[in-house]
């Protein structure tokens, strides 16, 4: 069964792809494993026709997807609800911030910091979630005004000032490869990643009620969803996520800067898009999410690595959101349906010539 | 009908007029009267406010931001969102500080093509919602980045000059009136000559209801792109007077100025959502969360509360507005992610 976009339950149809092979991808699966692929071929180009030096650029290309997709993880799941979250980039520099000024370079001091930032991260994003639904903010105005109001109150904390370097195991971490092979720290982050993202998403009883308030609430409601909880729950995972993002990225960086969450927001949003989600929410799976964060990593560092211009590769950027905004969005282009298995005759029409032929 | 129930009928009417006017004008009555007693508090602890030179700083200082929001208020009425604000008005700000030279015909060009800028950027976003069908959020989260590289292809690091001339001319005061209270009132009487034209009404038809709007021939696509292209001009404008304010050009006005320019939306009572609305709440809006910066700046406050007090103003602003949306029961109206 799946929920179309009137929020109907309908039965999956079959495509004849799915017939011959035994392998039925969702429309959303196939397009992320498209935009993986196109992920992967480019980073193979790059190595190969490119000459880029593969240890480095698996490494950077990786870190970078890794911190997109965990903070993406949690904005997937609030865009498949039905609304945004703006609250991460302060929430991740926040968390940044508290993990190299408390723990500073030590790893057993981490051991409780991390936890707390995670928690932090977890009661902020309760607060965006009851101000959605206990005061019935929109969800754009709750969560900048949450934004910046962690933004004056961490640098009135921190009196505009950040200190401390990251904990040593989360740098090895993100900084060396797996021992005795060439794949970087990262990459097993982000292979742990999309197997948890997919179970929470995709395969369980909470991802489908996400899915079922985004694409209408008032059906999820009277299928007896208990919207107010799921609404709540989604904001508080994307706050863990993006805490954790931050706790990555200042474990990346080997130490925090203020305002360092900043960039991250338009490529969470970005990730959620190129991999095929619904933008207005009820659709999307996580692998979607994470091709998506590896994609937007790749295109950056061959931008980088062609040394284009700061500005073009700005302008590139966001050319590039545009054209697979309309490429993948739902409704917008046909062979994506069809991928999806919608070319077969409808279920009316069907029913139609059975009763025909009694 | 006897004369008395006529007569009835049409108090009636006036008094469901007289209502339905303040519940359409509630938001945007409150917020005035709220900016009225922010000055006042304001003028109350500080006398400076009060002075020439004062006021006109005042002005000065929240106009760059007032004038973007009234653009943003267009769109938002429409039932659109504009996320290209700050790079819109940078690319204009860039323009203007690497192409105005000191002679009265270029500063009278290079403002032309400022503006023209600003309406080209804006209708383009407008084209590219209409055409792809994609929410405006994602259509205008990229091209933020495709003007805003554009500015950064202008201009790859703050710099630049404006002829002072120029820089008096929107910043300056005449005869004890700051010229930005003039612009911004030019503004308000050109929404109001806007107003005689059908455009309005589509706008906030578009916003209310598309699907009725298209049922009831408003030529949604054109209205579309026309209230982007409004609010393009108005970021245009932004942008010259940002240029006039701080006699250069920056490439990256960073997260707070769109920050700004939705606050004061949602402050002025223009609501997400759209079908309500006008421009001058925006204006509005914009000198509500300058006062209270002011006020802020008084009492030796640190600046950092600034960004606490915008947030708590923003929360505040849209419950006050509609208080009735507390009341409405979960299973009335069943609460999405998106809330509202």
């Amino acid at each position: 069964m799946t929920v179309d976009a009137e929020g109907m339950l309908r039965p999956r149809q079959i495509s004849a792809t799915e017939l011959s092979t035994g392998f039925h991808p969702s429309r959303e699966t196939a397009i992320g494993l498209g935009v993986l692929s196109l992920a992967g071929l480019v980073f193979v180009l790059q190595v190969t026709v490119g000459s880029v030096q593969y240890s480095g650029l698996a490494s950077s290309v990786s870190a970078y997807a890794l911190i997109v997709a965990i903070a993406a993880f949690g904005q997937g799941l609030v865009m498949l609800s039905g609304g945004f979250d703006l609250s991460i980039p302060w929430v991740m520099s926040m968390s940044a911030l508290a993990i190299t000024r408390f723990a500073d370079g030590s790893d057993s001091r981490a051991l409780w910091v991390a936890p707390a930032i995670l928690a932090a991260g977890a009661f902020i994003g309760v607060v965006n979630g009851l101000g959605i639904v206990m005061l019935r903010l929109p969800a754009i105005v709750m969560t900048l005004a949450m934004n910046v109001v962690l933004q004056g109150l961490v640098l009135l904390y921190t009196e505009g000032s950040a200190r401390g370097v990251s904990p040593p195991s989360l740098r090895k971490v993100m900084d060396e490869d797996l021992p005795g092979t060439p794949i970087p720290g990262p990459v097993v982050l982000l292979a742990v990643l999309l197997l948890a993202g997919t179970l929470l998403q995709s395969k369980t009883g909470f991802g489908r009620r996400v899915a079922s308030v985004g694409a209408s609430a008032r059906t999820a409601f009277l299928s007896g969803v208990n919207n107010a909880r799921v609404v709540v729950s989604v904001y508080a995972i994307s706050g863990v996520s993006a805490a954790l993002a931050g706790v990555i990225l200042a474990g990346y960086s080997g130490q925090s800067t203020l305002a360092m969450g900043d960039p991250y927001l338009l490529p969470t949003i970005a990730a959620v898009v190129l991999g095929g989600a619904a933008v207005a929410g009820g659709r999307g799976v996580f692998l979607g999410t994470l091709a998506g964060a590896l994609f937007i990593a790749v295109v950056q560092s061959v931008l980088a690595t062609m040394s284009v211009d700061a500005a073009w590769r700005t302008v590139i950027f966001g050319t590039v959101i545009l054209f697979s905004a309309v490429v993948l969005q739902p409704g917008t282009i046909t062979w994506a349906r069809r991928l999806g298995g919608m070319a077969r005759p409808s279920s009316a029409a069907v029913v139609g010539r059975s009763q025909d032929a009694s | 009908m006897s004369q008395e129930t006529a007569t009835a009928v049409r108090v009636g009417e006036r008094g469901a007029a007289v209502r339905s006017f303040a519940s359409r004008k509630v938001g945007f009555l409150a917020s005035a009267a709220v900016l009225v007693a922010f000055f006042a508090i304001n003028a109350s602890i500080s006398e400076a406010v009060l002075t020439t030179y004062g006021f006109s700083s005042f002005v000065n200082a929240g106009a760059t931001v007032a004038l973007a929001a009234a653009g943003l208020s267009v769109v938002v009425m429409a039932g659109g969102l504009d996320l290209s604000v700050a790079a819109v008005v940078a690319l204009v700000n860039v323009v203007v500080a690497t192409r105005m030279q000191d002679t009265s015909a270029s500063m009278m060009w290079v403002s032309l093509l400022a503006v023209g800028i600003g309406v080209a950027a804006g209708a383009l976003n407008g084209v590219l919602v209409t055409t792809t069908g994609l929410p405006s959020v994602i259509v205008t989260l990229a091209t933020f980045f495709i003007w805003g590289g554009a500015a950064l292809l202008v201009l790859d690091s703050p710099g630049g000059s404006v002829p002072f001339d120029f820089a008096d001319l929107l910043t300056g005061v005449r005869g004890g009136v700051p010229n930005a209270v003039l612009l911004l009132l030019g503004l308000c009487v050109l929404w109001l000559l806007l107003s005689r034209t059908s455009l309005r009404v589509n706008i906030l038809a578009l916003g209310g209801d598309r699907a009725a709007a298209r049922a009831n021939g408003v030529p949604v696509a054109g209205t579309e792109v026309a209230a982007f292209a409004i609010a393009g001009f108005c970021y245009g404008l932004a942008g010259l007077f940002l240029s006039a304010l701080t006699v250069s050009g920056t490439p990256n006005l960073g997260a707070d100025f769109t920050l700004n320019a939705f606050a004061a939306v949602v402050v002025g009572g223009t609501q997400f959502g759209g079908g309500r609305g006008t421009p001058v709440s925006g204006l509005i809006g914009a000198f509500v969360l300058y006062t209270s910066y002011s006020i802020l700046f008084t009492i030796e406050a640190p600046s950092e509360l600034n960004y606490v007090l915008t947030g708590a103003i923003l929360v505040v602003a849209v419950v006050v507005q509609n208080p009735r949306r507390l009341l409405v029961s979960r299973s009335a109206e069943p609460v999405s992610g998106a809330g509202g």
